[in-house]
């Protein structure tokens, strides 16, 4: 039987090939949401969202795009306040 | 319409959000920029254009630099040096070497040498006979 822990679909249900060849059923912790844009709601692309213990071991360049805003608005959100400041 | 000397905020990419000129006209779609940016070909449709200066065709970094000065920019140093941050290493424990017992020196004796003299072989020679 497996315990109360498991039985919950709260973590994701993962087969591993173990080192002696058999399957076994091991439960992971699910992965972050995606970020999203804080003008359009629209998901963010470039953005990691992998749990934080492993975000630590990715580099700075693969956790967000390297341009104004970037990580934070989409890029014709961006784009849009840039040009709105000059406008302005 | 962007021309020859027009000072621009690049919309797109790493360098955007900086003040640049175009130096030059690559073809309908595609200028050259310098200034607060890396001097590089850039597409029209991620510049903002906000007024005309005057800089020559193919202007150097330098000349771009005094003019977007003289317009009140504030200039970005690019290509800076580094400095990494010093890092603290771990410094690991030694075993300190065993203490080896000195060995109480002795005088050297002095040595005797007193070679003895070998008799010297004496060679004779024979006469050949006639």
């Amino acid at each position: 039987m497996p315990s109360g822990k498991d039985k919950s679909r709260s973590k994701r249900r993962v087969f591993v090939r173990t080192p002696a060849g058999k399957v076994k059923l091991h439960h992971v912790k699910r992965n972050d949401s995606k970020a999203q844009c804080a003008e359009c709601g629209s998901y963010l692309l470039g953005v990691s969202h992998v749990r934080a213990s492993r975000l630590k071991n990715i580099a700075k360049t693969k956790k967000r795009p390297s341009r104004p805003f970037g990580g934070n608005l989409c890029s014709a959100c961006a784009r849009k306040k840039i040009i709105e400041r000059v406008r302005s | 319409m962007i021309e020859i000397g027009t000072l621009c905020v690049k919309t797109a990419g790493r360098d955007g959000n900086n003040y640049c000129i175009v130096v030059d006209k690559i073809d309908d779609h595609f200028v050259l920029i310098d200034g607060n940016v890396r001097r590089k070909k850039c597409n029209i449709s991620h510049l903002e254009p906000i007024k005309k200066l005057d800089v020559k065709k193919g202007a150097s970094t330098e000349a771009v630099c005094k003019v977007l000065e003289a317009e009140g920019i504030a200039i970005r140093q690019k290509g800076r040096p580094r400095k990494a941050a010093e890092r603290l290493k771990k410094v690991r424990k030694q075993k300190k070497p065993l203490q080896k017992q000195k060995k109480k020196e002795e005088p050297k004796k002095e040595i005797k040498a007193e070679k003895k003299e070998k008799p010297k072989k004496i060679e004779i020679k024979e006469k050949p006979e006639e």
